[in-house]
């Protein structure tokens, strides 16, 4: 970024327009700030279409449109600046109020954006050819024209050397110096000089591989610091009293108060706003419905929420397809809304918003709903349960149903909702981020999906438990309680063990099944530990040995020779060296739960 | 060019014994070889996969290549090693009773599998190397490990040999 404002100036201060040699990294800047455009444009655009002449909307639209145009006019892409001078001017003529808002003028201007991302793309790939951008200007000027008494005359879209484009609309309102640095201010200072020092940038940009290998250094020094404390309490018992072992830890306690900072700011660091995400949905939306003669209101909530990058990245495909499900499958025709008794614009409201340690993704439409009784139907034809247990079927286990694999309650896939891949597919992905899904629906009033999610999955707060030896870490987020229990509380019911607390009853689960980690302690027989965990749903109590402390854990994967253990959701490098288990609470509570 | 030529007719290899019979993989496999340490065992993992380590700060697994292979699991010795190798990109373990040397071999002394070992066998089985004192079995530790670790519980099921053979051959 600092670069191509750089350029800026220099090229402002000299008058003499800098293109054609654009370095790789140049390349790379402009690319990341084109993304950020586009992404806004995207948003913003579905929002004009439906908010209508908003004067600050309007603004912010042709600010971003206008960076389009600087930047690519800078670097020497002149199809790409000439294409935004188009979308510009159209802009402007809004913002005048000369003409304003229709549906064919936000058409034109979204046209003209998929044109920009076309010519985006060929910059990453230039063995796409060329691409004629004629199109998508002929439609914006008509556009204008039909709105009203436009002239767009053929000099104007000719002045296309960056230098003159820039220079045409010196009276906007938006000054045409330093586009990257001033788009974001909305108001522009007059002075050059005070811009120059005013803007020294505050934030900058920094490749995600570096944050990912700074990541893994900090993951080495918290394994580090557990190690520090375990043997400091070991050096302060053994030698107290010794100056030396007590500026040690004096030395060390400062150590790890500094990582246990530095880990929280990498934490921090590696937070993107859910924004970043949502932002090409209504696109997404407006579009879908578009295609089906639907009419939806898409409405966003809680952009500013922060997640994980890695988590932002791996939730986007599961909230497309729930997206996908809701205009598709869940919002009516206007029509059928209409005889319903129902507005015929549908509503579909996607929000998020934090709770505790866990970020909350809702998403509702007044749809018609889930016919439970057609959800049954489904599932006993395609044999994923039997007539017999899909009559006994609470509402709510139906409903889910919807989440079992191989399952689709429309008889036709469209190329809308996918082929094939389900919602189970949704429900999985969440999962594997140690989230999950609830889904709450009424007939004929729509539908809601709520998924819980962990802010991060590179450091989880655990309970360390021993079982045989073994150290295990259970997740805090899933622990509702522990228990010393007797041996004579334990029940069966059906030869599986159980536990009644309160008024419910919950089934064990040891860990030693399968590999037979040796034989329970004999002095333990008589009485032992469970811990309650549990999942959206169900609870299950874990039994073991003994409770340990409380800790953060880095999770490191098993590796790809240990894929599909079940129960086991990574492994963590102990205070000791040695390695411990994550324990995969919704998979114990599958096999527990049948 | 004078290295390639030298791989062309020599092979160095890393020779370990396993339940008193002798084996070795190439050297171009393995990272380093460790002395056994302590293992996390894994609830529900194949049964030769005998747990997890901590390999400077890498969880890494660690696989009984005497149950892999189907051989007669002795006593833990001061012998006993774990050979990293690297597959994949993928560091794993392997317990070993004890590594004997590193040798280069010319090409010419190991002989064609065909002959010596079943077919199921063959598809991990490079061949068999005669040195002067001791017959040697040479193992494609890649193949050892895909042929079935990924896919399904080993020693269960005989389809081993069948995912290894959808592996091009390199």
């Amino acid at each position: 970024m600092g670069t191509t404002r750089l350029r800026g100036k220099q090229e402002e201060a000299t008058g003499v327009v800098l293109g054609a040699e654009v370095s790789a990294e140049e390349l790379k800047v402009f690319i990341e700030e084109a993304d950020e455009q586009i992404a806004l444009l995207d948003r913003d655009l579905v929002r004009l279409e439906t908010e209508g002449d908003d004067p600050e909307l309007i603004q912010e639209i042709f600010r971003a449109t206008h960076t389009m145009k600087g930047s690519s006019a800078m670097l020497g892409y002149p199809r790409m600046s000439e294409l935004a001078h188009s979308m510009e001017s159209l802009l402007d003529s809004l913002r005048s109020g000369k003409i304003s808002v229709s549906a064919e003028i936000v058409d034109s201007l979204l046209y003209g954006l998929d044109i920009l991302k076309v010519l985006r793309d060929a910059l990453v790939s230039p063995e796409k050819g060329p691409m004629d951008i004629g199109p998508a200007v002929a439609r914006l000027e008509s556009a204008a024209e039909m709105a009203g008494s436009l002239r767009v005359g053929a000099g104007d879209r000719e002045e296309t050397a960056p230098a003159a484009a820039r220079r045409s609309d010196g009276g906007s309102g938006v000054t045409e110096t330093g586009t990257a640095a001033t788009d974001r201010e909305p108001q522009t200072t007059s002075a050059v000089p005070d811009r120059w020092t005013q803007h020294v940038p505050q934030s900058v940009r920094v490749d995600v591989k570096t944050l990912d290998s700074l990541m893994n250094m900090v993951e080495e020094l918290v394994i580090d610091r557990s190690r520090m404390s375990q043997i400091n309490r070991v050096l302060e018992s053994k030698y107290a009293g010794d100056e030396l072992v007590r500026d040690l830890s004096q030395t060390s306690g400062h150590v790890i108060k500094v990582i246990n900072e530095l880990q929280q700011d990498i934490m921090q660091v590696r937070m993107v706003p859910i924004g970043t995400l949502f932002n090409s949905f209504p696109r997404l939306v407006r579009d879908l419905a578009q295609r089906q003669g639907k009419k939806v209101e898409f409405t966003m909530e809680g952009l500013e929420t922060e997640l994980d990058r890695s988590i932002i990245e791996q939730i986007r495909d599961p909230l497309i397809h729930l997206l996908r499900n809701a205009v598709d499958h869940g919002v009516e025709e206007p029509e059928k809304r209409v005889a319903g008794g129902k507005p015929p614009i549908a509503l579909v409201r996607l929000s998020a918003f934090q709770e505790g340690g866990h970020i909350v993704i809702s998403m509702e439409d007044d749809g018609k709903g889930i016919d439970v009784n057609a959800v049954k139907k489904k599932a006993v034809a395609k044999a994923v349960i039997s007539a017999d247990e899909a009559a006994r079927l609470s509402m709510a286990d139906a409903i889910n149903l919807v989440f079992m694999p191989g399952f689709s309650t429309l008889e036709k896939a469209t190329d809308v909702s996918g082929r094939g891949v389900g919602l189970d597919v949704v429900k999985t992905n969440i999962e594997k981020l140690s989230g999950s899904v609830v889904t709450e629906s009424r007939p004929g009033e729509g539908t809601k999906f709520m998924i819980v999610l962990p802010l991060t999955l590179a450091v989880i707060q655990g309970l360390l438990v021993a079982v045989h030896g073994t150290v295990y870490v259970m997740p805090l987020a899933s622990v509702t309680e522990t228990l010393l229990i007797e041996q004579r509380e334990v029940l069966t019911i059906r030869g599986r063990n159980v536990i009644r607390l309160r008024n419910n009853v919950i089934p064990l689960v040891t860990l030693d099944n399968a590999s037979g980690l040796g034989k329970r302690r004999a002095d333990r027989e008589d009485k032992c530990f469970i811990v309650v965990a549990k999942d959206s749903e169900k609870s299950i109590g874990v039994v073991v040995d003994e409770l340990m402390e409380q800790q953060e854990f880095v999770v490191k994967p098993l590796g790809k020779f240990l894929v599909d253990i079940r129960g086991i959701a990574g492994a963590t490098i102990l205070g000791d060296g040695q390695v411990g288990l994550i324990l995969d609470v919704p998979a114990l509570i599958k096999m527990a739960t049948p | 060019m004078v290295k390639e030529t030298k791989r062309m007719t020599e092979q160095q290899l890393v020779l370990f014994d396993l339940a008193l019979e002798h084996y070795a993989i190439d050297s171009m496999n393995v990272r380093e070889i460790i002395r056994m340490q302590a293992i996390t065992k894994i609830p529900g993992a194949p049964a030769s996969v005998e747990g997890v380590i901590n390999l400077r700060g890498k969880v890494t697994p660690v696989m009984d290549l005497r149950k892999r292979l189907g051989l007669v699991v002795g006593q833990e010795s001061k012998e006993t090693r774990i050979v990293v190798v690297e597959v994949e990109g993928q560091d794993v373990g392997l317990i070993v009773d004890g590594v004997s040397e590193v040798l280069r071999i010319p090409v010419s002394v190991i002989e064609p599998t065909s002959t010596i070992v079943a077919a199921e066998e063959a598809d991990y089985i490079l061949g068999v190397a005669k040195l002067e004192t001791k017959l040697v079995i040479l193992l494609d530790i890649g193949r050892l490990l895909a042929g079935g670790e990924k896919r399904m519980p080993l020693g269960v099921e005989k389809g081993g040999s069948q995912a290894a053979a959808a592996v091009p051959v390199s």
